[in-house]
């Protein structure tokens, strides 16, 4: 199966949304890092990138959904503390699985993030974001399709 | 409308109905009008100011200024006081741009004594001030130097060749929060701000040179040394990644701290802790830092800017008549007296996208504006205006001594950039109103586009109507800079 889109970017009033879809959680989560830093910058021609800045992440959380706030959350702070834009996201590990998320409360991921280093002559910086929120932020399974979805709202 | 609930009090204020089937431990106040409330009542702003007068020890009404707008947890333009025993304290009530605020500087310059010279002007400052992510910053320090900026805040720049001494009384707490303590500020933090102190940021931050176009109150506005036809400066911006991060940090503290103490959460961004809790104190002094982190960040940016026009015409700031009128923060959680039902108390009051609007004679107020009230700094959008305002003694009883912040946005970021197109919008700006606009990114200048804001006139009507702050002056843009 595949997916007819990775993430979209929906209205809303005061700050900026995305929704982002995943066929499994961890397609997810890459998803959702992808859908922050199309809203973050791009490069300005389209050519390959030298992708060769490589992070490790590695994060705990108390659930699914703080985990995520948790992984943006490093990814941002990644980008501006080395001045990353980082355009490629892998979830290498991920504990526990969803089958035993319930018995559990220990959650944690590892993941690769690669990116250039920032330069204004090739990418344009499009939005500076602050934080993903909490605001009704729920992960959800479309148990038909077997499709995760979360909306994420952040703080521009 | 929502039937039954919201109850109009008189043309200016709106109330959302005490309803303890809801949770509300107090009522709703809406600062509004019946052109704009419409507006307010079809977002899901309503709820937001019903989830914030349900959170515990709320003191008399959970309120929403008259820019008030549908955010995340908290509403933008939303007001809440929080008694100090019973009550908590939110970071989700300030937001992640910790005291986010603006300065205004005044010259002795007129429009007509400088105006071939903006162009150059702007340029020089674009190119000098450093604006955020991927423009090299002109700071960078050391853990000892954050130490002291966190702890000191504008004081710090005094002390280190980027700050004017004069300036620091007329900051909010004279330029620094001493409630402030670097201990409960992460690592992550620190290293955030580490390059960032003087830097602009992007989004909505800007620094605009500014014409006085109308004077309202002749005897503030003599007092504050504002003229018609003078020039102005106008700097917009926060606490940067430092101040984000502590509202990161302290969103995930409070997540766990919220069911340790049992408190019922509508919304997971309205975490909090008591006030007098370990949590709730660790995060009172990280946010501290931040705040004087942001007042530190306004102050260095004003005095690069200041030097500019100082290379410009080659003349001491001094004789330039270059003075900070005021620096105000509109997103912060401060503890003040206030008289709640004839007895005074001592309150947390979470301003998040609101100013602090203190009436005449008022113990936190500088002695020169004693008489007049606290400076209230009204910034618009980049193609129509921004006031100044001075606060009431009515909005000590109105509001927690609050007022607007802004226009508020009208259209989302995207549906901005769909409808306009940065580069097409800079040149109708130069053209039709003669407004210079620098910017690196164009998506974001399409963004900020005057049409995606509402017209900040009709919002300090509402304001002075509703009595929460005055006008002194409005001010036109003569040029902008976005990070």
């Amino acid at each position: 199966m595949t997916l007819s889109k990775e993430f979209e970017v929906i209205d809303y009033t005061s700050d900026v949304k995305i929704r982002a879809y995943g066929r499994n959680i961890e397609e997810l989560f890459e998803n959702s890092a992808r859908g922050m830093f199309s809203l973050i910058g791009k490069n300005k021609k389209f050519r390959l990138n030298n992708i060769d800045k490589i992070f490790i992440i590695k994060i705990k959380g108390a659930s699914y959904e703080e985990l995520l706030v948790s992984w943006l959350e490093k990814l941002l702070f990644y980008h501006e503390t080395k001045k990353i834009l980082f355009f490629d996201f892998k979830i290498i590990s991920f504990f526990p699985d969803k089958n035993e998320a319930d018995i559990n409360p220990e959650y944690s991921l590892e993941a690769k993030a690669s990116g250039e280093r920032i330069d204004l002559k090739k990418h344009e910086i499009l939005t500076h974001i602050k934080g993903p929120t909490y605001h009704n932020l729920n992960i959800i399974q479309d148990i038909k399709n077997e499709i995760f979805e979360v909306n994420i709202i952040f703080d521009v | 409308m929502i039937d039954g609930q919201i109850k109009k009090i008189n043309d200016y204020k709106f109330e959302i109905v005490l309803d303890k089937g809801k949770g509300m431990n107090v009522p709703g106040i809406i600062f509004s009008n019946d052109k704009l409330i419409e507006a307010v009542l079809q977002e899901e702003t309503i709820n937001q100011v019903i989830n914030v007068a349900s959170l515990p020890g709320i003191v008399k009404a959970s309120y929403a200024m008259p820019d008030i707008h549908y955010g995340y947890g908290f509403p933008i333009g939303g007001v809440a006081a929080f008694d100090l025993q019973q009550g908590v304290i939110s970071p989700g009530g300030v937001g992640f741009d910790i005291a986010c605020g603006v300065r205004v500087i005044k010259t002795d310059f007129e429009y007509g004594d400088i105006k071939n010279k903006i162009q150059m002007l702007m340029e020089n400052i674009f190119m000098n001030v450093p604006k955020g992510v991927g423009t090299k910053g002109r700071l960078r320090l050391s853990d000892r130097e954050m130490h002291d900026v966190l702890l000191k805040g504008a004081l710090w720049t005094v002390n280190n060749n980027c700050g004017l001494e004069e300036n620091l009384a007329h900051i909010e707490e004279n330029g620094t929060f001493l409630e402030a303590d670097p201990a409960h500020v992460s690592k992550e933090a620190l290293q955030r701000g580490r390059e960032q102190l003087g830097s602009l940021g992007s989004g909505n931050h800007f620094i605009e040179l500014q014409k006085v176009c109308e004077i309202f109150d002749k005897e503030a506005a003599g007092i504050m040394d504002i003229f018609e036809n003078q020039v102005l400066i106008m700097v917009h911006s926060g606490s940067r990644g430092l101040g984000h991060q502590v509202c990161s940090d302290y969103l995930k503290i409070m997540q766990n701290a919220s069911l340790k103490y049992n408190i019922n959460l509508k919304d997971r961004q309205l975490a909090c802790a008591p006030f007098n809790s370990a949590e709730g104190m660790k995060y009172y002094k990280a946010m501290g830092c931040a705040v004087n982190f942001a007042m530190a960040n306004r102050e260095c940016l004003s005095y690069w800017i200041i030097q500019e026009f100082e290379k410009m015409f080659s003349k001491s700031y001094k004789k330039m008549g270059m003075e900070l009128i005021y620096d105000i923060s509109h997103n912060v959680a401060k503890v003040e007296n206030h008289i709640v039902d004839n007895k005074k108390m001592n309150l947390c009051v979470h301003r998040k996208g609101a100013t602090r609007s203190f009436g005449p004679g008022h113990e936190s107020i500088p002695a020169d504006y004693k008489k007049i009230g606290q400076p209230v700094i009204i910034p618009g959008d980049m193609g129509r205006y921004s006031y100044i305002m001075t606060g009431t003694k009515k909005a000590m009883t109105e509001s927690m001594g609050s007022s607007c912040h802004g226009a508020g946005r009208l259209l989302s970021r995207t549906s901005a950039k769909r409808q306009i197109n940065g580069s097409e919008l800079k040149k109708e700006l130069f053209r039709e109103k003669g407004i210079i606009v620098l910017a690196n990114s164009m998506s974001g200048l399409a963004e900020e586009a005057p049409q995606a804001y509402k017209d900040i006139a009709d919002i300090v009507d509402i304001a002075e109507n509703a009595g929460l702050s005055k006008k002194v002056a409005k001010l036109k843009p003569l040029g902008v800079i976005k990070g």
